[in-house]
């Protein structure tokens, strides 16, 4: 044995006669024990299990046949093979009839199912029907709707015009108002500077006849003066103002009713036979009461200037008469305040 | 470096048959079952190719025994299932004719001659042990102990289904020296009688430098004795193989080399 | 076979003569002897079985220590029976799982023989085991 380095260069190398020995025992080792029973096994195996199979399968064969036999032997007993046809034509026969009953019965059915099915579409028709109406009510109603709608529309766009107007025509009488008022406020100023300038005629008529009348006293002073130098006897009932002095006195003697506004004229109430004294309108406004000097008051209606009633017996000629609320009173130079007698207009 | 792969697969290719009876005893029908005929591998275990026959036998046994573990036996003898299937064969030589006859048992497990096997993941566990028992004569333990789980698993799953490509790309790595003297020591186990074997530490190189063959190995552990002969993988290795060259290539998958004293 | 018995013998007696130097203190001996190979042949095998190798027992991961930890126990017995030993020893419920571990690599098979392990990896004189409840090492 020389020493050297790697396995596979020695054994190339040295003589390897032990390995060719090994070698060739192993294959003829494996020829001898292997290769020769490995495909015998191997078929064997198949063998087998094919073997097993069928077994299974004959096995299964076997108790099919038994249970087959078997329900075969439950028939009659002793008539043999005849039997057991018998018993099953017997047996066919009963499905037979059973089948032909269930055929009968299906037919009822469909019979019965046809007649609800035509029930169904008729109903179903009829409520088609009433859809379709529903649905042509319903298209009307809208087409009414809008027409309402449309009119709607239009009164709205009138009433709008009329409310413009209204207001148009408001304004317009705001203004017209307003000139009235100022129109008034004007009138009312000049009726008052008219009224300021009246009076101050009419003060300048009372200062002139005051002026006239003192005047007049002053002669009549004089006079008297002049008359009570002379001196002469004077009575007094007999003497009315007027003659005394022999000065034109003026005592009204008629009423004349004078609208004061406008210094109209509107008539004379005659009537009286001596001087009037006073006169006074009732609460009405529609008499007159008039208290004159011959024993009387008067009484006349101003609408139309007419007398009516005059009532007597003052002792004394009436210097006043009043006329409270519906109630006359005159009074005379005697103090009498008498109650005249209700005068009924 | 196992380089040699025809030997290597002459090797992985061997397969013997064997014919599986049911103890005639635990059978429990009318017509027992047909013998159940396998080819098994050498370097296989029992464990992994008897499913098959215990499927087959089972439905012929009590029902209440049909838990029990399957145990086999030939010639009134239980088969260590841990053995190498081909190892058994070897010790059994002269007693066999093939296909191997082997009884199915199934009841009356013989507790103190066999060891319990629930499941392959015993077998798993026992290979694995022997993979780093070997590895730790070799390399002192360093390459099983690089590897990783994956590896390791590799290795089996090429034992149990057959794989020589899958076993041998991690096996080659076990079978790697770093040096030129080769292993530290060679693995092996030397057969005298089937329930006793010798193991010892052998250095594939003497002092000298030079390669020790297997006769200088059957020397030392049976200094004793002249014209040892040994058997392997059922032939007999010459005399003159080296050492370092056997135990890359006649190892078994767990790295050992199991070698049978032949009795005259 | 009865020529082997002898060699071993021979072999093993020698192996005693190196264990008796090395010992330090005196280990105790187990009684228990492997009945297998007395029912053979019972001179031999008596002389085979007096061979006695020590072995240091270490506890490992969750294991429990074992007051007595240096054991002789005889060459030929399977490691399988000291598993059982220890399990007792300690007090295990036999359904409890042991694991033997040599060299804190692998775990070696039950029928493997205490003097196998003991030539292979030995050291100092005796055999160094460790047990532990799970697995250690894989």
């Amino acid at each position: 044995m020389t020493s050297n380095e790697a396995g596979i260069s020695l054994v190339a190398r040295e003589d390897i006669s032990w390995r060719k020995d090994l070698i060739s025992q192993l294959r003829e080792r494996n020829r001898s024990q292997t290769n020769c029973f490995a495909d015998l096994i191997s078929l064997h195996n198949r063998l087998f299990e094919s073997a097993n199979t069928l077994r299974n399968t004959n096995m299964q064969l076997t108790i099919a046949n038994e249970t087959l036999r078997r329900e075969a032997a439950n028939g009659n007993i002793g008539i043999g093979g005849n039997s057991d046809l018998e018993a099953r034509l017997l047996k066919q026969a009963e499905e037979l009839a059973m089948l032909h009953k269930r055929k009968g019965e299906h037919t009822q059915q469909i019979v019965d199912l046809n007649n609800k099915l035509q029930e169904i579409t008729k109903e179903l028709q009829a409520k088609e029907i009433s859809l379709a109406e529903s649905l042509e009510a319903n298209a009307n109603l809208r087409l009414e709707i809008t027409k309402c709608l449309g009119r709607e529309k239009e009164t709205e766009s009138i009433n709008q015009m009329l409310k413009d107007e209204h207001q148009a025509l408001q304004l317009a009488f705001a203004s017209l108002e307003e000139k009235l008022r100022k129109t008034q406020e004007e009138n009312r100023q000049l009726i008052e500077r008219l009224i300021k300038y009246k009076a101050r005629d009419a003060e300048k008529m009372n200062e002139e006849n005051d002026n006239f009348l003192r005047k007049r006293q002053a002669k009549m002073q004089k006079e008297l003066e002049d008359a009570a130098r002379d001196t002469r006897p004077v009575s007094p009932d007999r003497l009315s103002l007027k003659e005394v002095a022999g000065l034109p006195t003026a005592v009204p003697t008629k009423v004349s009713v004078t609208f004061v506004h406008t210094s109209e004229s509107k008539g004379i109430l005659v009537g009286s036979n001596a001087g009037v004294m006073s006169v006074d309108f009732d609460s009405t406004g529609t008499l007159i009461l008039g208290a004159s000097n011959d024993y009387a008051s008067r009484v006349w209606t101003v609408s139309d200037l007419r007398l009516k009633g005059n009532i007597v017996g003052s002792r004394h000629s009436t210097l006043v008469a009043l006329s409270v609320q519906r109630h006359y009173f005159h009074a005379d130079p005697s103090n009498y305040l008498a109650k005249l007698p209700h005068l009924h207009p | 470096m196992a380089n040699d792969r025809e030997v290597l697969r002459e090797i992985w290719d061997g397969k013997i048959p064997v014919c599986f009876t049911l103890n005639s005893e635990e059978i429990c029908d009318l017509q027992g079952p047909d013998p159940f005929y396998l080819m098994v591998p050498r370097l296989s275990y029992f464990p992994l190719c008897t499913e098959k026959v215990r499927k087959h036998f089972i439905r012929h046994i009590q029902s209440d025994k049909q838990e029990h573990e399957m145990w086999l036996e030939f010639n009134g003898i239980p088969l260590k299932w841990h053995y190498p299937i081909g190892v058994l064969l070897d010790i059994y030589f002269n007693d066999i004719q093939l296909p191997w006859n082997i009884v199915v048992h199934f009841d009356k497990f013989p507790e103190n001659v066999l060891m319990h096997c629930q499941n392959k993941e015993v077998v798993e566990a026992h290979f694995l042990s022997c993979i780093k028992e070997a590895d730790v004569l070799k390399h002192r333990g360093q390459i099983v102990s690089s590897m990783q789980k994956k590896d390791h698993t590799q290795l089996w799953n090429g034992i149990m289904n057959d794989k020589f490509d899958q076993f041998w790309s991690v096996n080659g790595r076990l079978m790697e020296t770093s040096t030129e003297e080769g292993f530290k020591y060679i693995p092996f186990r030397c057969y005298t009688n089937e329930d006793k074997y010798i193991q010892k530490l052998v250095k594939p190189m003497n002092e000298e430098g030079q390669r020790k063959t297997l006769k200088h190995l059957l020397n030392e552990v049976f200094p004793d004795q002249e014209n040892v002969t040994v058997r392997t993988h059922g032939i007999v290795p010459p005399l003159e193989t080296p050492l370092q060259w056997m135990s890359e290539h006649l190892s078994y998958p767990d790295n050992f080399l199991h070698l049978i004293v032949i009795t005259s | 076979m009865a020529a082997k018995e002898e060699i071993s013998n021979v072999t093993t007696e020698t192996k005693n003569k190196e264990l008796d130097s090395t010992t330090e203190d005196p280990p105790t001996s187990l009684e228990t002897i492997s009945e297998g190979n007395a029912v053979r042949n019972g001179v031999q095998a008596a002389q085979k079985d007096k061979t006695k190798i020590d072995i240091l027992l270490k506890a490992t991961a969750n294991a429990p220590i074992m007051k007595q930890k240096k054991w002789s126990v005889y060459q030929d017995n399977p490691i399988g029976r000291i598993s059982e030993f220890i399990k007792k020893y300690l007090k295990l419920d036999p359904n409890e799982r042991l694991f033997l571990y040599v060299n804190q690599t692998f775990a070696p098979a039950p029928d493997q023989t205490v003097k196998n392990l003991y030539d292979c990896y030995g050291a100092d004189g005796k055999l160094v085991i460790h047990y532990c409840k799970s697995q250690a090492w894989g």
